[in-house]
């Protein structure tokens, strides 16, 4: 039985589309030569289906490199998108941490406080004056101030 | 900070001008809760979507882990039956794709990681964030003598107050994340679709594994003709292969079925998510929930 020599493919296909088209292309020629060694079994000789089922396998190691070299290039395309991606991760978990920070402010509890002294006087505008103080401090602390 | 919905509710507040002392505090938790119904729970749906984009993201990721498994069967599947080969070394090629693989996994995993802040931060609970002010709030009375009315009163007012503005500040960040990502998500969801059924990637290499595992029984089958029992073991050994086979492609399908069904909702969330009120929101996402939960068992069947 004949050894097919296995080759790295000898083209860089810069774009996942190239190589994944050349990869699929291998596949397919393989499952070709198989269905040709399969459908003709009785006309080949031993030696003769060996060969065939070598070259085969050699272009489905070529194919699975291709794939290889199209999943490498996918994902080098998208790097800049990842980067985006995480920092808006990162965006909306300092937003969380800033909303956890809210929970604990006393300096918000304090101007509640302020506010229902407002309110007890009965004085409406100082009571305006205290919700805008208290929505001021809230919204100063959620801005991470 | 821009808070109409403040304006709105200090407007209210200021019309009740003919009110004694004691009116103002009676109408307080009435205010906190016209306050806490405008509009609290409008992230919920956000929340919902984003479960469901995380759980069938997450529920991907053993497809990745499949690209070397997919090379390395067809590999081990070369060898003759009863070759009974104990090697478990990963030939160099497949060992290429799961390199290149791992790759394609982490960005998956970057989107993941973004539904998931996403899903935390709407979900995130302002009652819990009311509740831990109501300690402060506790502590910060101290200094100050009011009677036990009047404390709970300030209290309801209180919470209602940081409540609606954590709330609007949470809702303020989830749009603007949402706008923000949405082009460089679309292209990493397309890059991991591309992975599942670009030329030559997965669906192929699944497709070349059946192919090569159906050759192989028929090959053997051509050297042992006349063996009844033998064909029937290679047809029970066939089918099982070919349902496993089957349950891996459908799980990619349903995967690609589940990220479009993503890319979509989140495309329409960041389109709309300046304009639309609560209802119209649930109306925008509800169907891509819909879409994406019933293909999250398909997805885990797989593998």
């Amino acid at each position: 039985m004949t050894t097919a020599t296995v080759l790295q493919p000898a083209i860089a296909p810069t774009a996942a589309n190239n190589s994944g088209s050349l990869a699929q292309q291998f596949y397919t020629l393989s499952q070709a030569l198989d269905d040709f060694r399969l459908a003709h079994w009785s006309e080949l000789s031993p030696d003769q289906r060996g060969q065939l089922k070598d070259e085969a396998q050699a272009l489905d190691t070529r194919a699975h490199y291709l794939t290889a070299d199209a999943i490498g290039a996918l994902t080098a395309s998208i790097q800049p998108e990842l980067a985006a991606i995480t920092n808006a991760t990162n965006d909306a978990q300092k937003t969380l941490d800033n909303l956890n920070k809210l929970g604990n402010a006393v300096a918000i509890a304090t101007a509640a406080v302020a506010l229902g002294a407002a309110v007890a006087t009965g004085n409406l505008a100082s009571v305006s004056t205290a919700v805008v103080a208290l929505t001021d401090t809230v919204a100063s602390a959620a801005a991470g101030g | 900070m821009k808070l109409p919905f403040l304006d709105k509710a200090l407007s209210r507040f200021r019309s009740i001008n003919s009110l004694s002392l004691v009116r103002p505090l009676m109408v307080m938790p009435a205010l906190a809760c016209f306050l806490l119904s405008t509009g609290c729970d409008s992230n919920s749906t956000v929340a919902d979507f984003s479960a469901s984009a995380k759980t069938a993201v997450s529920a991907g990721g053993p497809i990745f882990a499949d690209f070397a498994g997919t090379c390395g069967r067809e590999v081990a599947d070369r060898q003759s039956f009863g070759g009974f080969s104990t090697d478990q070394t990963l030939p160099a090629e497949c060992q290429a794709i799961d390199q290149k693989a791992q790759g394609i996994e982490a960005a998956s995993k970057v989107v993941l990681a973004y539904f998931d802040a996403l899903n935390s931060l709407a979900s995130y609970n302002t009652a819990t964030t009311g509740s831990n002010f109501n300690q402060a709030l506790t502590d910060a009375n101290q200094f100050a003598q009011f009677d036990a009315d009047r404390k709970a009163a300030l209290g309801a007012l209180g919470q209602a107050i940081l409540t609606i503005t954590t709330s609007g500040y949470q809702t303020k960040h989830l749009r603007d994340d949402v706008v923000k990502t949405d082009p460089h998500l679309q292209i990493v969801l397309a890059a991991l679709e591309e992975s599942v059924t670009g030329g030559g990637l997965y669906l192929d290499m699944l497709a070349n594994e059946k192919s090569k595992l159906a050759a192989r029984s028929k090959e053997f089958l051509l050297e042992n003709p006349n063996s009844p029992a033998v064909t029937l073991l290679l047809d029970q050994k066939w089918n099982a292969d070919r349902r496993s086979l089957l349950a891996k492609e459908n799980a990619a399908r349903a995967y690609v079925a589940a990220l479009k069904a993503i890319a979509d909702g989140h495309s329409n969330l960041a389109k709309q998510a300046k304009t639309i009120n609560e209802k119209q929101l649930i109306a925008v996402l509800q169907p891509y929930v819909d879409q994406v939960v019933p293909l999250i068992p398909t997805i885990r069947n797989g593998f």
